[in-house]
């Protein structure tokens, strides 16, 4: 098992490798550099542009070398852990991110937890009672969830709660709370605006595994074990939580791998919407404008996640389920 | 396979039946346990924030409770009357240059908050933190109230929103009457040719830290940050005249005086305009700035700092400290940064050595702070708006219009607007030295743009992608005086008579046709217009371009559309690989002089003919050379930059207006009516706002005299 994991995270360097050449490309795709964007943002407010400012701010930025010059020279940096500073808002990358991560986890944390919440019970209903009116119903909700887009349904919820209560639940705090220094009264406003993009955010992973946990538990259900089980007189709730339930669990478990790279940019366009302090605004944001350092330090961020995330779910599966065990 | 055919076979009421039961019993149980939660989170929250807001709102009159010794400035309301409209009331606003122009001030006052802090002992008396001759503003309904927060948007990519004007106080300022006025600067003088230019500082004005604000700043900014040669390799052209760089030097603590190597009677406008040196002499605190700059440090300590902040060299480091959104750099801006972007709300606060004062005395600005709160999303500043949440918004998009008013009363704000030189849209740009040959003939050929000006069916287009708001015209400069954007000249050749159009067509000489119709080019070969309409700027740029395309082909003209993504569009128009590109342009006018206009003038980052442009800036070391036409808006420049007298200088504009409608290098569809495209909201609360601005720009109405009418 140790081995395993150790083989594991040797493995993860060569792929972070590997990523970053292919997110420094991606980034670098689109033609034209930031001095392209800044000049096209200057020009729209009609400002005057200076080629020749431009062209020596583009070499003091270092943005005149070689594609494979400046990508080792990032690569470098953050090989020492330097994300370097970003260019559009003048700020060390790292302290933009470290600003703005507690909300992202706050956000994520409350939205996976909800998810779970809602999934699990329902999955379960939905399976042991199975194309009853109720099953329909949810199943009908999941589908509704599954398919909109949690952008519009952030902004959907966010038209209906104005017209209804004549309130914008936009942000995280009331606008009096904004920039109040930490309270309780502060902590009960932030719980107050939390539960939107939480659940905005975890419809659609709520939708999803309604879906994974109901069908695990029919395939499970139908088992002769369970049949085995019920004849030798288990009681039905005891039978259903030790076995089946168990076994359908595995799957849901192994999504937590990539839900911990959701958990910083999963609520990416909601959190657009919401004009909430989460990294995802910043993130668009960088790709927009090109902010090289920004833009590579989010996404090098979000693949080291998903490979930890990967990681973390083998080992919570074998750790639940001791035939994958055996085959490590 | 079911549970229930499993239950079945063990007959009867099974325990999976009873646990289904069970089950269904809880978990309908619990989803609406937790709706509920969610419900009542809702149903809690008009409450609390009702509740909240007054407490807010408490908090701040308690500061001045504790002074109450103006017992005019207290609780409630100034001003009882419905606030005006949109343009319902001529601009009231007054700048007097000092107080004596007023007609003399007995007393100076402070926001209650200042008074106890000189109380204290923490600040000197107003009197003292004046300088001798304060500007005074008449405000534009009456005398206002200390006290509150201004609530604006800041959009989610930007540091600051108006703020990033707002904290700027350039040497000279345009009035809210739209006139040149004294502002850091108290006056100037030019020499008889217009070469010299002295100007006199306003004595006694101090930086936001107290230190007094004297020439050797403006000294600091030109040979320490201009005439640096890392920190700026090439000053701005504005800068230079005549080919030569001009020079600045300090005649005594508060005079300075500029001399040019020809006359330059337009310099003091620039001094305010947009474009212009409007920031840099009056934002260049040297006592704060020397710190990081290595003629002044050492460089050892510069070097510390920049370890310390991730720079790779200093010309990073002074530009961070140089910046707007320091909040450690002095400033002489009524209002100044605390927070460094981005956050969730930028705040800015009260500079307590603010330099102007109402007609009563007391200092400016009314308002305590300013709130920038950061929504990245469009439709939730609207909504934010329509729920009466912000004080100040500008352009929500005309297409909002229509919600905007239905939502006035309930919202509690009031439309204004500032008469902005007009956005035109939908500019058909040509590539006047593409390659192919044929097409670089036809598109230098001026009979040849008029024929697809008049084929184009403006009417319609309005009626159909726009409901209101724009004129059929081709691109214009500010509506009314100077400029007249709304004249008859600028509806050159946009007149719907595809005749003509076939007319000019034939006998410039393309009349041979393909087998569907098509005009062929002038070598006989087939000519396809591609046409590349950016999805930016506006983004109904694709759709205008695809109405063009039907027109043209009415009369002959092939051509297809492409829409390309701003950023592409952009970077590919630069490199001049573009055929035939769409976007919106300007023509100048209010806080862009027309000469400070690239389109207007031809100059650098011309849109229409970046090459040419080139040619002339370089004297033809690089570029393509342009027709006489475009040397001519040069020579009007040079011109008009030198001429004293302002009919003279707009009568020189005019000619350059005339030669554009001649020439028609770009052909625009629509303009739109700054009161629509212009169109700000004002939160009824906010007072003392200009009902329209004369000079184009929110800047000039002075926001320092806003107050909060509560």
């Amino acid at each position: 098992m140790w081995s395993f994991i150790l083989r594991r995270i040797l493995l993860m360097v060569p792929t972070l490798f590997v990523v970053s050449i292919i997110s420094f490309a991606i980034i670098e795709a689109p033609p034209g550099d930031f001095m392209d964007s800044y000049v096209n943002a200057l020009l729209q407010e009609q400002e005057a542009v200076d080629p020749a400012e431009i062209a020596s701010l583009r070499k003091r930025y270092g943005l005149d070398a070689p594609t494979y010059v400046r990508y080792f020279r990032w690569l470098g940096n953050i090989m020492q852990g330097n994300l370097g500073r970003s260019l559009e808002w003048n700020q060390p990358v790292s302290k933009l991110i470290a600003d703005r991560l507690p909300w992202s986890l706050a956000i994520s944390v409350a939205s996976f937890f909800l998810a779970y919440a809602i999934a699990i019970p329902i999955g379960l209903y939905s399976a042991t009672r199975q194309y009853s009116l109720g099953d329909y119903f949810f199943t009908l909700i999941g589908f509704i969830g599954l398919a909109t887009p949690n952008f519009l349904l952030a902004l959907l919820i966010l038209w209906y709660y104005f017209v209804a209560t004549g309130n914008v639940a936009v942000g995280l705090f009331s606008d009096e709370y904004l920039i109040a220094p930490w309270s309780f009264a502060k902590f009960i406003d932030l719980l107050k605006h939390l539960w939107l993009p939480a659940l905005v955010v975890g419809t659609a992973g709520t939708a999803g595994l309604i879906r994974v946990m109901r069908a695990n538990l029919l395939d499970e259900l139908e088992r002769p074990y369970v049949m085995v089980a019920r004849s030798k007189g288990l009681s039905e709730g005891k039978l259903l939580v030790k076995y089946p339930f168990r076994i359908a669990m595995n799957p849901v478990a192994s999504t937590i791998g990539w839900t911990l790279p959701t958990l910083v940019n999963g609520e990416l366009l909601a959190s657009l919407v919401l004009g909430l302090p989460t990294i995802a605004p910043l993130f668009v944001g960088a790709l927009l404008s090109q902010d090289m350092f920004l833009a590579g330090s989010v996404v090098m961020i979000l693949s080291g996640l998903t490979l930890v995330g990967t990681l973390l779910s083998d080992i919570v599966l074998a750790w639940l389920d001791p035939r994958i065990r055996g085959a490590i | 396979m079911s549970r229930r055919k499993l239950s079945s076979r063990n007959g009867g009421t099974t325990a999976g039946a009873r646990l289904a039961k069970g089950v269904s019993r809880i978990v309908p149980f619990l989803i609406i346990l937790s709706l509920l939660l969610a419900a009542c989170g809702a149903a809690d929250e008009p409450a609390a924030s009702e509740e909240a807001a007054p407490a807010a709102e408490e908090s701040a009159p308690a500061a001045d409770d504790s002074s109450s010794s103006d017992a005019d400035m207290m609780t409630g309301p100034v001003l009882s009357d419905p606030p005006a409209g949109a343009g319902e009331r001529e601009v009231q606003s007054e700048v007097y240059n000092t107080p004596a122009d007023a007609g003399g001030i007995d007393s100076y006052q402070q926001a209650p908050a200042l008074a106890e802090m000189v109380a204290s002992g923490a600040l000197p008396p107003v009197e003292e933190r004046l300088p001798i001759n304060p500007i005074v503003i008449k405000p534009e309904e009456s005398v206002g109230k200390y006290g509150g927060a201004l609530r604006k948007t800041v959009g989610g990519q930007r540091a600051m929103g108006e703020m990033g004007w707002w904290v700027i106080e350039p040497l000279t300022l345009h009035s809210p009457k739209g006139v040149i006025v004294p502002n850091v600067a108290e006056g100037w003088s030019w020499n008889d040719d217009h070469t010299q230019l002295t100007l006199n500082l306003r004595k006694g004005i101090k930086w936001s830290d107290g230190e007094p604000f004297t020439a050797s700043d403006v000294m600091f900014w030109w040979e320490d940050i201009i005439l640096n040669e890392e920190l700026t390799p090439s000053p701005p052209t504005l800068l230079s005249r005549g080919g030569e760089m001009a020079d600045l030097a300090m005649i005594d603590d508060f005079t300075v005086q500029f001399t040019f190597a020809k006359s330059y009677a337009l310099f003091p406008t620039y001094l305010g305009s947009w474009g212009g040196p409007r920031a840099g002499p009056t934002t260049s605190p040297k006592h704060y700035l020397t710190k990081f700059h290595p003629d002044y440090a050492e460089m050892a300590d510069i070097d510390g700092m920049m370890e310390e902040g991730g720079f790779d060299n200093w010309m990073d480091l002074f530009g961070q400290k140089n910046g707007s959104v320091n909040v450690d750099k002095p400033s002489l801006a009524a209002w100044l940064p605390t927070t460094v972007p981005p956050n969730p709300v930028e705040v800015y606060v009260r500079n307590p050595y603010f330099w102007k004062v109402d007609t009563a005395g007391n200092q400016l600005p009314y308002i305590d702070e300013i709130h920038e709160i950061r929504v990245a999303d469009a439709e939730a500043a609207l909504l934010k708006t329509i729920a009466g949440e912000l004080d100040f918004v500008r352009a929500l998009g005309t297409a909002n219009i229509p919600v905007l008013s239905e939502n006035r009363e309930s919202g509690n704000f009031r439309f204004a607007y500032a008469n902005w030189m007009p956005n035109a849209y939908g500019n058909i740009m040509f590539n006047y030295t593409i390659d192919d040959e044929a097409k670089r003939e036809l598109y230098n050929n001026k009979r040849f743009r008029h024929a697809l000006s008049v084929a184009i069916n403006r009417d319609e287009i309005i009626k159909l992608i726009y409901k209101g708001g724009v004129f059929a015209s081709q691109i214009a400069p500010l509506r009314g005086p100077p400029y007249h954007g709304e004249d008859e000249l600028f509806q050159s050749w946009t007149q719907h008579d595809p005749d003509l159009a076939n007319q000019i067509l034939d006998e410039i000489g393309i009349t041979e046709r393909d087998a569907d119709g098509f005009r062929l080019g002038p070598d006989g070969n087939e000519l396809l217009i591609i046409i590349s309409a950016t999805t930016a700027w506006p983004s109904e740029s694709p759709e205008l371009m695809e109405l063009v395309k039907g027109y043209w082909a009415e009369i002959g003209i092939n051509a297809t559309v492409t829409p390309e993504a701003g950023q592409l569009w952009y970077t590919r128009h630069n490199s001049g690989e573009h055929d035939v590109s769409a976007r919106g342009g300007h023509f100048g006018g209010g806080p862009v002089h027309p000469t400070l206009n690239a389109n207007t003038f031809a100059m650098r980052g011309w849109q229409w003919a970046r090459d040419w442009a080139a040619w002339l800036d370089t004297e033809g070391a690089e570029g393509v050379e342009p027709p006489d036409d475009v040397k001519q808006l040069r020579v009007l420049r040079d011109q008009i930059l030198g001429e004293p007298d302002e009919d003279t200088r707009n009568a020189l504009i005019r000619e350059v207006f005339e030669i554009h409608m001649d020439n028609i290098w770009s052909i625009g569809l629509v303009v739109d009516d700054p009161k629509f495209g212009q169109l700000t909201n004002v939160h009824n609360r906010l007072r003392n706002v200009v009902t329209w601005s004369i000079s184009g720009e929110w800047t000039p109405t002075i926001p320092a005299q806003w107050f909060i009418n509560e």
